[in-house]
């Protein structure tokens, strides 16, 4: 059975100004930098925001599937990427993809019925959908730069189970 | 394991007053969606008029940086303007800081520490202005955090004189720390809840002081979305601000409370 390591902080705290904030979120950021460059941890490493980044220019543009897609927004692609690099470490790394409206995609899957499909908004609003065996889950979730706890709760079910 | 059972929080609860507390920073900070169109150009002369007391700091941008590394080919920096994010003030006599971003209100109040009415009171005023203006219709996320910063003597090692937990060297290799960070997410059961807290050291030729400084930075924040409400979100204040003095109280020695006299 593989266990999945999932740590909630983000390394999103409340902003601060004082130079004293900056030497906290300069050592947050130093520590999360380090811990996403390693394979067992972290989504970078894992080449996640590289397939975004990919995803991005290739979608960035009106009509990118040839059907009247909308493009991709900036806002979506920047929200995507700090939900990845929110995420738990040690969650696994997603398929990235985009969808005809204009909304990034992130899905991990272990099989046709344990499946889950979260969708970016350039808003900031994770829509989700997961089938976890004969029940299935949906939802909005908004992001404000912490993983909502219901997604990284349906991360491990869909790939613990 | 501690027990699962609901917390009381007791918001009339009083704690012992520091008179040179060692708070160097103070936020609250709100986050929620504008419902309407969130412009530099209008949004700015609108909040000078209304804003007493402050002058404009400086638009806030984002900017992502991406450097790429290819065999065969030199390496290339690029920098993607990922647009306006919003608008910072700086009070007249720069102790404190607004920031009026396009998903977040952030009041910070800088050394030395006032009050919390005194916070509270300039919080809630600037927090209306931004309602006026942004008209959100719910909030995401209120924080309310304290990064406290306990001087200590030039040449103390000792950090479990002043805090603890305080960080050990692994039994059988006693050696000095150079630096830490420690960071803990505790959930407040029975609540919407939950606190960042993150205990370091700030090098003294950081900060300007002989002596290191130990970090104490608790930052409570809720857990759930609601819409809204300024009894909510007094309610909520009222109680982070009860859960941080526990943290901070529980977290520092008497020794530590003594160098804040």
């Amino acid at each position: 059975m593989t266990t999945l390591a999932l740590y909630p902080f983000s390394g999103r705290l409340s902003s601060g100004a004082s130079e004293t904030a900056r030497v906290i979120a300069d050592g947050i950021a130093q520590w999360r930098s380090r811990l996403q460059d390693s394979y067992a941890l972290g989504q970078r490493a894992k080449g996640s925001l590289t397939e975004l980044c990919q995803v991005f220019d290739d979608c960035r543009h009106a009509n990118w599937d040839g059907y009247g897609a909308r493009p991709v927004a900036e806002s979506a692609f920047r929200l995507a990427s700090q939900f990845l690099e929110a995420l738990p470490l040690g969650t696994p790394a997603p398929s990235v993809g985009a969808e005809p409206d204009g909304h990034l995609t992130l899905e991990w899957h272990r099989s046709p019925r344990r499946t889950l499909s979260l969708s970016m908004s350039p808003e900031g609003d994770l829509h989700y959908a997961a089938l976890l065996g004969t029940s299935k889950r949906y939802g909005t979730e908004p992001f404000c730069g912490e993983a909502p706890p219901v997604i990284v709760d349906l991360i491990g079910r869909v790939l613990t189970a | 394991m501690p027990p699962r059972t609901k917390l009381t929080i007791n918001v009339d609860e009083s704690f012992q007053h520091l008179p040179h507390a060692p708070i160097v920073e103070a936020v609250i900070d709100i986050r929620s969606q504008p419902t309407v169109a969130f412009e530099e150009a209008t949004f700015k002369p609108q909040l000078e008029a209304k804003l007493g007391g402050y002058e404009y700091l400086d638009s806030q941008r984002t900017f992502q940086h991406e450097f790429r590394v290819e065999a065969g080919k030199p390496p290339s920096a690029m920098a993607r303007d990922m647009g306006w994010q919003g608008l910072r003030f700086q009070s007249t006599d720069k102790k404190q800081i607004a920031q009026f971003n396009r998903n977040e209100f952030v009041l910070s109040r800088l050394e030395p520490y006032q009050s919390w009415e005194q916070l509270y009171e300039e919080g809630m005023r600037l927090w209306s202005l931004y309602v006026e203006l942004a008209q959100p219709v719910e909030i995401k996320r209120i924080g309310l955090r304290y990064i406290n910063r306990i001087q200590l003597p030039p040449g103390e090692l000792r950090f479990e004189k002043y805090m603890g937990p305080a960080p050990a060297p692994p039994q059988g290799l006693t050696l000095p720390f150079r630096g830490f960070m420690h960071q803990d997410t505790l959930e407040v059961t029975g609540h919407p809840y939950a606190i960042n807290v993150i205990r370091t050291i700030q090098p003294s030729g950081d900060s300007g002081v002989p002596g290191m400084g130990l970090i104490l930075d608790i930052d409570a924040f809720t857990t759930e979305e609601f819409e809204l409400n300024e009894v909510l979100l007094k309610r909520h204040l009222l109680a982070m601000r009860w859960l941080k003095n526990k943290m901070f109280f529980g977290s520092v020695t008497p020794m530590a409370l003594k160098l804040c006299q």
